[in-house]
């Protein structure tokens, strides 16, 4: 599904952000990229997102390769992720019904749908009764769950999550972790860039990296 | 979701932004509408100036002297011809003989001081044509050039002339007038929606991460710009009819006063509907040129 072979990414300024990356995820697996901060980690999520290009190696994704894709493509492309990200990246000048149907709208799904498919993610993270709600009034907790819910209003195949706990406590931090793992058992790629491993008993795929580098890949 | 719902729906909400900063749409609306009714009531003047130079016109003349000693048949036929054409509104013919006495007495000669033996002018004809188009002046002209008996035309056309220039300079300096309004519109509208843009950078900086295209991003403020430009146009073209109506009023009274019959000539339905096309165009364009600049920095 993913393949990323040899890539390198380089910022202005000579930054070294990842190097000589080289790894493959395959549909429906859970995946932890972990590693100090400034690891690359979400680095390692834009590129897969097309967000970022590389500057060396290929990127497979769907049988599409992102390192040469053309620009009025890239939008297509993201549309197929859901994304969420660690500052949660709401509209705090809309309510929670109306954040989920941005992504909607992007992905021109028709207005009769719109509601139901609104609902049916609030619902999911438990935040139907909020509907109404402007995000400032939510928790941090519940602000990461309105992120989620807009993450998965397009319904898509891959979630990338980029520390989506790391500003949270343990007992939401678990609630958004659990959430991630009920996704996967429907048969959604989910990808999570974070520093401290949560334990789980689901089956995983672990990217360590350090200063840029894949050092280790390990599944359980 | 098709075309058509979509544009609807993003015309919507365009409608609900402006709607929510109700006095700056309000301020942008008079801002093109004044830009817009300053050129438009110049162009009225001069329309109507043209208006007031033809109704004057008809006191220029052509004189159309006659050979000497013509027979009354060729004088009459000459004075048929005259009747018949359209672009003469009146004519009077002044016999040599009353011509003379009113010369001698304007330059303060009598018989005895002449030092001229004979009347040295010939019978005249005295025209107002109903034109002050220089080319049916001269073909008006060269057709009574070669009527028989006639010995000589002379056409008074230099102030219409000159009046025509006026009118035509006043054309090109209202036209350029417009050209640098229009551009400061293109420049106000333009910041305007930049400034908007900035104002929804999060909006669209997410919408970009989460897979929306340049055009999807472009359209809100397109129709913001669309907004601008329907209701500005509009304002200029209601405030220009009330100014019309107004000044008619007034020429009423004028009228009452004086006695002479003039009507402001008002702008056709067409101009008023290219005031506001004009406007729309200008503020759609000004948009696309400042969505086109900021969108690059998202």
């Amino acid at each position: 599904m993913i393949k990323f072979d040899q890539v390198h990414k380089r910022y202005p300024g000579n930054l070294e952000a990842l190097q000589n990356i080289t790894f493959e995820i395959n549909t429906g697996e859970l995946i932890f990229v972990t590693g100090p901060s400034g690891a690359g980690k979400s680095t390692l999520l834009k590129l897969i997102a097309a967000i970022e290009p590389p500057t060396h190696g290929t990127i497979i994704f769907e049988n599409q390769n992102l390192s040469q894709i053309k620009s009025a493509a890239i939008p297509y492309v993201r549309r197929k992720f859901g994304l969420i990200f660690q500052d949660h990246k709401l509209l705090y000048d809309r309510n929670c019904y109306e954040n989920i149907t941005l992504p909607l709208e992007i992905n021109e799904v028709s207005i009769n749908d719109i509601k139901g498919r609104v609902r049916a993610a609030l619902d999911k993270v438990g935040l139907l009764n909020r509907e109404k709600s402007m995000p400032i009034s939510l928790s941090g907790g519940e602000q990461q769950r309105l992120a989620i819910a807009r993450a998965i209003a397009c319904r898509p195949s891959i979630l990338l999550a980029d520390e989506p706990t790391g500003n949270l406590d343990k007992k939401y931090a678990d609630e958004i972790m659990n959430l991630f793992y009920s996704f996967q058992e429907l048969g959604v790629t989910v990808i999570i860039a974070t520093h401290e491993i949560p334990t789980t008993s689901k089956k995983h795929k672990q990217l360590y990296l350090q200063e840029g580098n894949l050092t280790k890949i390990t599944e359980q | 979701m098709d075309f058509f719902t979509s544009h609807y729906q993003i015309f919507l909400k365009a409608l609900q932004r402006s709607h929510a900063s109700m006095l700056s749409t309000l301020m942008m609306f008079l801002v093109i509408g004044i830009t817009f009714i300053l050129p438009s009531i110049s162009f009225l003047v001069v329309q109507n100036l043209k208006s007031i130079s033809e109704a004057i016109q008809h006191e220029s003349q052509i004189s159309i002297f006659l050979k000497k000693e013509i027979p009354i048949d060729v004088k009459n036929k000459i004075e048929k011809e005259l009747k018949n054409r359209s672009e003469i509104n009146s004519y009077h013919f002044v016999k040599k003989e009353e011509a003379w006495p009113k010369l001698q007495k304007s330059m303060g000669f009598n018989d005895s001081n002449n030092g001229l033996s004979e009347n040295p002018l010939p019978d005249a004809f005295f025209i107002s044509p109903n034109t002050v188009n220089p080319n049916q002046i001269a073909d008006l002209k060269s057709f009574l050039d070669k009527l028989d008996g006639v010995d000589q035309v002379v056409v008074d056309t230099g102030w219409v002339k000159k009046l025509n220039s006026v009118l035509h300079l006043a054309n090109k300096a209202i036209l350029l007038a417009s050209i640098l309004l229009a551009s400061m519109l293109v420049v106000v509208i333009g910041n305007t929606i930049r400034l908007q843009m900035t104002s929804h950078h999060e909006e669209i900086e997410l919408s970009k991460l989460i897979g929306a295209t340049n055009q999807f991003l472009r359209r809100p403020f397109l129709y913001s710009g669309f907004i601008y430009g329907l209701g500005g146009g509009l304002t200029a073209a209601i405030a220009l009819k009330l100014i019309v109506i107004f000044l008619n009023q007034t020429v009423v009274e004028v009228e009452a006063l004086y006695g002479a019959q003039f009507v402001i000539i008002d702008l056709s339905f067409l101009q008023y509907l290219s005031i506001i096309g004009s406007s729309i165009l200008i503020a759609i364009t000004a948009s696309f040129i400042s969505i086109n600049q900021s969108i690059k920095k998202f």
